[in-house]
């Protein structure tokens, strides 16, 4: 497949201070969702407003359908941005907004008319076109910023965080719509947000960051399940994997010597009622139940061991287990990490 | 009523009581007083006598009077387009915030600081027709002397010139902290939306200071038509540079002509009420409120 936008040996650093992103490379292949996923000052920001072109990169090189992007400007490059904050021309009425960027790029007025009349339709702005941003709800504006990028047709649409001012609700929906207008536009997605289940919900491709460096990218079922390092184990997953010191805890059936860490993720373990241990092979450890949280479908753990606070999460739990318990993780469910946090395969 | 209600009444409107006595004494009370001198003939000294519209039909059969209000408007028009050209465009030179710039923002307010008056005096050395500086520059470029302010043609621009110099660089530092206040990501949007410099400024910027525009005109118009200091130290009114407020002076303490000069007073004042009343009914539509 043909990459869209390639990020070459890619460097950022501000006013003479220590870079933030350091010798960046990535690609993008052609109508993926890719998600840039990380926590806040991972430079997963700073990236996308260089493919903008918001940003000057400080060294290496951006291209777009292999042109390089240097001396592009950002109307020039085939993109379109959806804001965090929307940034929505308060003085312009909602169809001023989306039709601002015809204008500019000269398109004729029958085509604007056709064009606006299609996309409000499509993001059910209608009514709402004469309005001034001022007068419509959180969830309103953001249609409108959607309706801004769609307009144009650009070839890749940039969202920086679309959704991070929305209430939970609106955002589950919003969510889902994003996730039906990609697959409708087939266009190149690149979105930012340091949620990861927006990453894990939306994506094809994540990118994790961290500290300006990519930690793993893949897909969500990879990235969940098949953790390159620490950093992606515990960042992915709510709650995060249980990471363990290995030297702390004698297992017999370890599968690597060298080892520094080992760790599961809280749906593996099991509460063993009764004290009875099962056939297969796997990890014993006794513990004491801190907290139990029914969460609805699953009932989250936080039990105290030997080696530290363990979080478990049981699907089958129609009595709350207190006290004393014994926890169980099946053997191949368990990884292991080098004493660099790198995983061990 | 027992006490202590009596008390609870009373006490707001002894809490307001020293701004409304200053207000009354110094505020409305000479409103009142100067509507009632403008139906008399007073001196000063002697009795007043009462003479009803007389003052307000010699006022406008005058036309010394006449050629007042034409000069106040043609003062108050060059000055408040310059205030806000050069504001606007001194801010707009000014925007970024390097040190070099926040230096010059420095030395553009610094003859608001000034007093009026001193002003006036350096200016009137620099205009001076044999030995001002204006004319020495302009003989180096061959250029005949002009006669800043003892030309009739010439010397209300004078004045004008002096008014924009001394106050550009207060509009220039409001502007300033208006465009400021206007959030980078709306300019970025504007470059996303393929948007040109002068696109941008047309439709984001200037919508955007729609609000400061609005309060810097009204108030640079009202200050305008109220003009004193410039002119009585400049030119004295002479060269077709009398303006409302001088003319009130003149006719009040130099020819102690009181009623006159009140009903001159009162023009002023209705003058200016409906420049406001105008304004407001017509601009803040166009204005754009958060």
């Amino acid at each position: 497949m043909e990459h869209k936008i390639e990020l070459k040996n890619i460097e950022k650093s501000y006013d003479n201070e220590p870079p933030v992103i350091k010798n960046l490379n990535l690609n993008i292949e052609e109508g993926s969702f890719t998600v840039l996923l990380g926590p806040s000052g991972c430079g997963k920001s700073t990236t996308l407003r260089m493919i903008a072109g918001l940003e000057q990169e400080t060294k290496g090189d951006i291209l777009i359908h292999g042109r390089s992007m240097k001396d592009v400007k950002p109307g020039d490059r085939g993109i379109a941005m959806v804001f965090q904050n929307y940034a929505l021309y308060p003085t312009m009425t909602v169809k001023g907004n989306i039709e601002f960027g015809l204008k500019n790029s000269k398109v004729p007025k029958e085509e604007r008319e056709k064009r606006i009349q299609e996309v409000s339709k499509s993001v059910g702005l209608e009514e709402y076109l004469n309005r001034k941003p001022g007068a419509l709800s959180g969830g309103q504006r953001q249609r409108v910023a959607l309706a801004r990028a769609m307009v144009k047709h650009p070839e890749v649409f940039l969202m920086d965080e679309p959704l991070s001012n929305l209430d939970a609700k609106l955002r589950t929906q919003l969510r889902s719509d994003l996730i039906e207008l990609h697959n409708k536009l087939k266009a190149t997605f690149i979105y930012v947000t340091h949620d990861q289940i927006e990453a894990m919900s939306m994506g094809t491709h994540i990118v994790l960051l961290n500290k300006g460096k990519i930690m793993q990218q893949g897909s969500p079922w990879e990235i969940y399940h098949n953790p390159d390092n620490v950093f992606t184990a515990q960042f992915i997953g709510t709650p995060p994997m249980n990471i363990m010191k290995t030297q702390e805890i004698n297992y017999e059936h370890t599968s690597f010597a060298e080892a520094a860490y080992m760790g599961f993720r809280p749906e593996y373990g099991v509460i063993l009622q009764d004290g009875k241990l099962p056939e297969e092979k796997g990890l014993v450890m006794k513990g004491k139940v801190i907290t139990h949280e029914m969460l609805g479908t699953e009932t989250l753990y936080k039990i105290d061991t030997p080696h530290g606070r363990i979080q478990v999460k049981l699907f089958d739990d129609s009595q709350a287990v207190d006290g004393q318990v014994s926890l169980f993780v099946p053997h191949e469910k368990i990884l292991y990490f080098d004493a660099q946090e790198q995983r061990l395969r | 009523m027992s006490n202590k209600k009596i008390v609870k009444k009373i006490l707001p409107y002894l809490m307001i009581a020293p701004a409304m006595v200053t207000s009354i004494v110094f505020l409305v009370y000479p409103i009142i007083y100067m509507f009632y001198l403008s139906f008399y003939n007073w001196n000063m000294i002697g009795n007043k006598k009462f003479i009803g519209f007389d003052n307000y039909v010699s006022l406008f059969s005058d036309p010394e009077f006449m050629q007042v209000l034409i000069n106040t408007c043609k003062f108050t028009f060059w000055t408040v387009a310059g205030f806000i050209i050069l504001g606007l465009g001194l801010s707009l030179w000014l925007k970024s915030n390097t040190k070099i710039n926040r230096f010059l923002q420095g030395i553009i307010f610094t003859p608001y600081v000034l007093p009026m008056v001193s002003i006036a005096f350096v200016w009137m050395w620099i205009m001076d027709t044999d030995l001002g500086l204006l004319n020495y520059v302009l003989d180096i470029f061959g250029i005949d002397k002009v006669k800043w302010l003892a030309d009739p043609n010439v010397a209300m621009y004078s004045l004008i010139i002096v008014n924009i110099w001394k106050s550009a660089g207060y509009y220039a530092l409001i502007f300033l902290s208006a465009l400021q206040s206007i959030p980078k990501y709306l300019y970025e949007a504007a470059e996303l939306d393929k948007s040109q410099p002068i696109t941008t400024f047309f439709k984001v910027t200037l919508p955007m200071l729609s609000p400061t525009l609005f309060f810097l005109t009204l108030t640079a118009i009202i200050s305008s038509f109220k003009v004193f200091e410039t002119v009585n130290v400049m030119t004295d009114g002479l060269n077709n540079t009398t303006t409302i407020v001088y003319y009130i002076y003149q006719y009040g303490f130099r020819y102690y002509k009181i009623g006159y000069a009140s009903a001159v007073g009162v023009i002023l004042m209705l003058i200016v009420s409906v420049l406001t009343i105008i304004y407001f009914a017509v601009l803040q539509k166009k204005v754009h409120y958060q």
